[in-house]
């Protein structure tokens, strides 16, 4: 279900994941990284605790959740699904996290954008795991395709 | 409820990102390139296509915003809750132009028209850094 394509984006993109209240109030928040188990069709959000309290008063396992996740070129995918575990972050999981962060001073750098600016929003604990099964994915690349389930 | 310190992310230097959800409790998160500011209490979104927010929308009214401020990347979060579509008068001639330019940039003039201005109420907007 997630392509190599889409894997690509996530793992190496910007993501916003919402979630709904039991009254139907929607919330997000921003992942700071993402991993992907192609096999399983499994996927976990990394976040800070603190700036993503709303999204987290609204979540529970058995949760919908919406993933949205694009690359500078606009390719954007969005992956729906139901959580399946809220935990803490393994070594694995931060190092995924520093990976992508490392990534992101240096395109931001290019964009002129200083370290301490984006450490604003790239350098927060990441004290929270968001799990959760994938069950539709949907291309939100601009475009013709735009919302066309894969 | 809005004010100066709010304005400067609201320009559309930054995308937005928004959530909404269907009346079965289906979430979508998605990104938007610009929410603009309207008065006190109210902001708007551009109403190009039938696309899912819209459709979630017009089944349940309410959507929670993200906006940064580029100079401090400072980020709020914005709880709205849809109010009312104009299609003509100074807000939606604005958006227009806007929106019109930037289809030109890309390439793409004429194909991205503008239907309405969303326009939503802001039921509380939190800044959302460490």
């Amino acid at each position: 279900m997630i392509s190599d394509q889409v894997y690509n984006v996530l793992t190496n993109g910007i993501g916003h994941i919402g979630c709904t209240s039991s009254s139907l109030r929607p919330f997000h928040a921003d992942p700071l990284g993402i991993c992907c188990d192609q096999t399983t069709n499994t996927i976990v959000c990394c976040l800070n605790k603190k700036t993503n309290k709303l999204f987290l008063e609204h979540l529970d396992i058995g949760s919908r959740v919406s993933l949205f996740a694009a690359v500078i070129s606009h390719e954007a995918y969005n992956l729906k699904g139901a959580v399946t575990e809220l935990r803490d972050v393994n070594d694995d999981e931060s190092q995924v996290c520093d990976d992508l962060r490392k990534k992101m001073y240096g395109f931001y750098s290019e964009l002129g954008i200083p370290k301490n600016l984006a450490d604003r929003y790239w350098l927060k604990p990441i004290d929270i795991a968001v799990v959760f099964s994938v069950d539709k994915v949907f291309v939100q690349t601009p475009g013709p395709d735009a919302g066309k389930e894969i | 409820m809005i004010n100066d310190e709010h304005l400067p992310a609201l320009q559309g230097m930054f995308p937005s990102w928004i959530t909404t959800v269907s009346n079965d409790g289906e979430p979508n998160t998605t990104v938007i390139s610009q929410i603009w500011h309207v008065n006190e209490t109210e902001v708007a979104l551009s109403f190009q296509f039938f696309n899912k927010t819209k459709n979630n929308i017009s089944q349940n009214p309410f959507a929670f915003a993200t906006i940064t401020n580029p100079a401090t990347f400072d980020s709020y979060t914005l709880e709205l809750k849809y109010n009312r579509t104009e299609s003509e008068g100074d807000l939606f001639d604005e958006m227009d132009m806007k929106l019109e330019a930037i289809a030109s940039m890309s390439g793409m003039s004429g194909v991205f028209e503008l239907k309405g201005a969303d326009i939503y109420t802001v039921l509380s907007i939190s800044k959302n850094n460490l």
